[in-house]
């Protein structure tokens, strides 16, 4: 452990645009295989910081995660499932090849913003659901915006409709897990509607909707 | 959106409201008594909205396209400054995504929640 003054001898911390976002993570300047864990844990330090505050603040320095994906670096970090999902939202426009990158961003900070004016002393947005979201999202540059919203269980819900009995929805439910639901016309007797649910990996659930003709509504 | 025929893991039924059961015969008037009750026991986001479902319809519609045959029922269940106050039983989890999704085809009108 080490105290705020003694590392700002050893870490010239940088803030960057986003030094008052409970997101930012300090690098040591020479050691980039090193951050300041407690800074990110606690929102009010970065701003305490910056403005020189020299009184001793506990902290650990600890080596930078390695691992590959973004989320798993956030998961290495955060505490707490509030950091990570604002983390990530923050970080969608860049990690989301979509057109609609940033509007997603945008929808999940609103869901966030209300889901926490609701509930101040729950989590806003499962992170595990946030995780499945992005994986599915990140398997096709060609998504069309969807509608986005949050399940009582907080976790992401989104859905795409074109009319009637011709909609596609998928919850996340954990890293890996999604419960989906389509009405869509049968791919043999297309006068009749299909209506298939079922709970079914990230990976596989393109595969499953695909005989249905879902891609066509969803992909642009 | 579907997730308003989504249980919290909490909750057994889905709470509604009896529009009869004023006997307004005016669905101005009955909106904005469900309103005034809503208000004193949620807060009620700018874009929210009240649909209005007939139950009969829904409880036919869930049943005949089910996989499961689901038969749903509503009952009235008054509370002390909501008498209209009823819940929607049959729903299994909070993940009942499929039932939710026939619930909501079935939507007849919407309303502002709030004015």
């Amino acid at each position: 452990m080490r105290t705020a003054s003694s590392i700002n001898d050893d870490f010239d911390f940088s803030w960057g645009e986003e030094a008052d976002n409970a997101a930012t993570v300090i690098n040591h300047p020479n050691r980039p295989d090193y951050c300041y864990k407690d800074i990110i844990a606690n929102n009010s330090l970065p701003k305490a910081l910056k403005s020189s505050r020299t009184d001793p603040i506990k902290c650990e320095i600890i080596p930078f995660p390695s691992s590959g994906s973004p989320f798993d670096q956030i998961d290495e970090i955060y505490i707490d499932d509030d950091h990570k999902a604002l983390s990530v939202i923050k970080n969608i426009p860049k990690s989301l090849k979509l057109e609609h990158a940033q509007r997603i961003a945008n929808r999940l900070q609103y869901l966030y913003d209300v889901s926490k004016e609701d509930d101040p002393d729950e989590i806003a947005i499962s992170s595990q659901s946030m995780e499945c979201f992005l994986k599915f999202f990140a398997q096709d540059e060609r998504f069309g915006y969807p509608d986005i919203a949050l399940t009582p269980s907080k976790n992401i819900l989104v859905e795409w409709r074109i009319g009637p009995d011709q909609n596609f929805a998928i919850e996340f439910l954990s890293k890996n897990d999604t419960y989906f639901a389509l009405f869509a016309p049968d791919p043999k007797h297309p006068e009749r509607v299909a209506r298939v649910s079922g709970s079914v990996s990230i990976d596989s659930v393109l595969d499953i909707i695909k005989p249905y003709g879902i891609l066509s509504w969803i992909l642009r | 959106m579907r997730t308003a025929f989504m249980l919290r893991s909490s909750e057994e039924f889905l709470s509604v409201n009896w529009l009869e059961y004023f006997r307004f015969y005016d669905r101005k008037k009955e909106m904005q008594r469900i309103r005034d009750a809503l208000q004193k026991k949620l807060r009620i986001g700018v874009d929210a909205k009240i649909a209005v479902l007939q139950t009969g319809k829904m409880v036919d519609y869930v049943y005949n396209r089910s996989q499961d045959h689901r038969k749903l029922s509503v009952k009235h269940k008054p509370e002390e400054n909501d008498p209209s106050h009823s819940g929607i039983f049959g729903l299994k989890d909070e993940h009942d995504l499929f039932i939710a999704e026939l619930i909501a085809e079935v939507i007849q009108e919407t309303y502002p929640a709030k004015e």
